[in-house]
């Protein structure tokens, strides 16, 4: 026996997701489990003792997912984080011969120019020979930045789903809606 | 339409009102508007609005752009007058508030209308509403106010339907997306199709029907088409009056309705529209007349509401300074955070000038250390808009130009 059943393309439109759509779900998919791989991240939290800073949190929240016909564009929208997925080194800009890394709750999320715009609170100590200083608080002596010429950043793979685990994703999300 | 641009489109609302009298104000409204609790002063709203753009595009950390609003408000010549922490635009806290939850609402309205397309909507469509970021002090009351929001839990999970009204309810700013406070790190994530299905929150059937609903009528513009019910609003009510003042020619008020009519001065510069107004002459302007324009030029200011076409906007100063060469290199072209300062420049300028055959110049500065100035002719109206690197206080006699 054949059986034919004709649906007028309107009412087809009613039931059936259009290839946009599909693309629209399975963007959203991937952006999905990018988006909670970086919260999964952010509940670690940090090894070197220092303050969360809620950077993958903010990173999370910063998913976003374009469309521009049948292509879906998913941005992270935070400084940084392709640099921890690549790795790399960074160096210093804007003139500066060193870069700072906060190593006190003082240095936290602050650049040394705003945490002491005045330039009274902090001592430079920055013993000759050595490739290393550091901004120390003139009362504690307590080291609020290392300065370092450099600093290479490991590559981090971790930080965002596989390839596999993204396309996989994406067709679940399709096959869904179908 | 990027999260840069969203925040861009935010008019400049420059009022006293403290965040208790803006959370009269429709979030709808609210959302449009880029502003911050009792800060009057347009031009630190411009510098403040062209950095948390900066920061949302990711040119700089948010170190750096604090201290670039630093500088912004050193050269507008901010004043704290003594306040303190939050209520210091100086400090830290509140320069985060602000950068941050201008980033985090622009974040949160992409993230929402993206969910809400018909494809995205049909796959998940629903969300839990858990913890995205770390928080040094998280607030503990959240399962409460979910409660009391009307939202239902699943496993001791929070999760709604995107469309279900329990989101607009939990968030303190009237938004169905995120952030729901000040400074919260709870946020969403997408529950998918099955699960909501399984969980009860919708049948099969029905989320094919919101689907089509979806593809038929679409999530409406972010700057388009919006109009809200307030109940009792009169042009002379409290909040007819706030509104009317936040907004300007941007809302119309007819029968109760709010309408929202976009920025009238992108729409002339696009040239969707031929000419728009900015409004009668206000009485702070006027007050800043009295002694230096003949007073038949004051009253006929007074009852003035001149428009303002696409050339009155002048990038190129050659049309505007004839043969001064001294003045045309102190020209600057017209950038958009220029053109949405117009109807401040107008309604409170820093300084007004006297200028030729009934003429006067509008002066503020803005944050990048040069003036916008604003020709207007007592009789004919507005002659031309521009900016430039020094000020007409500083070279007596310079108004010779005005045409």
């Amino acid at each position: 026996m054949h059986l034919t059943i004709t649906i007028p393309p309107a009412q087809l439109r009613d039931v059936m997701p259009s290839e946009q759509e599909l693309a629209q779900a399975a963007g959203r998919a991937v952006s999905n489990i990018v988006k909670r791989r970086l919260v999964d991240r952010d509940r670690r939290g940090r090894s070197d003792g220092l303050p969360r800073s809620g950077y993958y949190g903010d990173a999370a929240s910063g998913v976003t997912t374009e469309m521009s016909g049948k292509t879906a564009l998913i941005t992270i929208h935070k400084e940084g984080v392709a640099l921890h997925y690549y790795g790399g080194v960074v160096y210093p800009t804007d003139g500066h011969k060193a870069l700072a890394i906060p190593k006190s709750i003082k240095g936290a999320g602050k650049r040394p120019a705003e945490a002491d715009p005045d330039r009274t609170k902090f001592a430079l100590v920055w013993p000759k020979g050595k490739t290393t200083g550091t901004l120390r608080d003139k009362e504690t002596d307590e080291v609020v930045y290392l300065l370092v010429p450099k600093a290479t950043i490991p590559e981090d793979k971790t930080i965002l789903p596989t390839e596999d685990e993204m396309v996989d994703a994406g067709k679940s999300a399709m096959e869904a809606i179908l | 339409m990027t999260e840069a641009e969203l925040i861009l489109q935010k008019a400049l609302v420059g009022s006293n009102l403290d965040s208790s009298q803006w959370n009269q104000i429709q979030a709808g409204f609210r959302n449009r508007a880029f502003f911050s609790s009792r800060v009057a002063q347009v031009n630190i709203l411009a510098a403040m609005r062209d950095k948390v753009r900066e920061y949302s595009e990711g040119e700089a950390d948010i170190s750096k752009i604090r201290m670039k609003i630093r500088e912004d408000l050193q050269t507008l010549k901010y004043d704290p007058k003594g306040a303190t922490g939050i209520h210091d635009l100086f400090s830290q806290a509140r320069l985060d508030v602000i950068i941050k939850t201008n980033v985090a609402q622009a974040r949160g309205y992409m993230q929402f209308a993206e969910g809400m397309s018909p494809g995205a909507f049909a796959a998940f469509p629903a969300q839990e509403f858990t913890r995205i970021r770390h928080s040094r002090k998280p607030r503990q009351d959240w399962p409460q106010r979910w409660a009391k929001a009307g939202g239902k839990t699943y496993g001791g999970k929070m999760i709604a339907l995107k469309d279900d009204p329990v989101w607009e309810r939990l968030s303190v700013f009237g938004n169905p997306f995120p952030p729901f406070d000040w400074g919260s790190g709870m946020g969403v994530l997408d529950v998918d199709r099955k699960t909501t299905i399984r969980l009860g929150l919708i049948s099969d059937e029905e989320l094919r029907g919101k689907t089509a609903a979806l593809r038929e009528k679409p999530l409406p513009d972010f700057n388009r088409d919006m109009q809200a019910s307030v109940p009792n609003l009169r042009h002379d009510s409290l909040c007819g009056k706030i509104l009317k003042q936040a907004f300007g020619d941007q809302i119309a008020i007819e029968n109760n309705v709010v309408h929202w009519q976009g920025n009238l001065i992108r729409d002339v510069l696009a040239g969707s529209i031929n000419k728009a107004r900015l409004g009668m002459t206000t009485p702070e302007a006027l007050k800043k007349m009295a002694g230096k324009l003949p007073q038949a030029d004051i009253d006929a200011f007074k009852a003035m509401n001149p428009s303002f076409n696409k050339t009155t906007f002048q990038q190129h100063a050659a049309k505007h300074y004839g043969s001064n060469e001294k003045r045309l290199k102190t020209n600057i072209p017209l950038e958009d955070a220029d053109y949405d300062l117009m109807p401040a420049v107008w309604h409170n300028p820093d300084t007004i000038y006297p200028g030729d055959d009934h003429g006067a110049i509008f002066e503020m500065q803005t944050f990048d250390g040069s003036y916008l100035q604003l020709a207007v002719n007592a009789i004919k109206g507005f002659s031309s808009y521009y900016k430039t690197k020094i000020p007409l206080g500083a070279a007596p006699g310079n108004s010779s130009f005005i045409p």
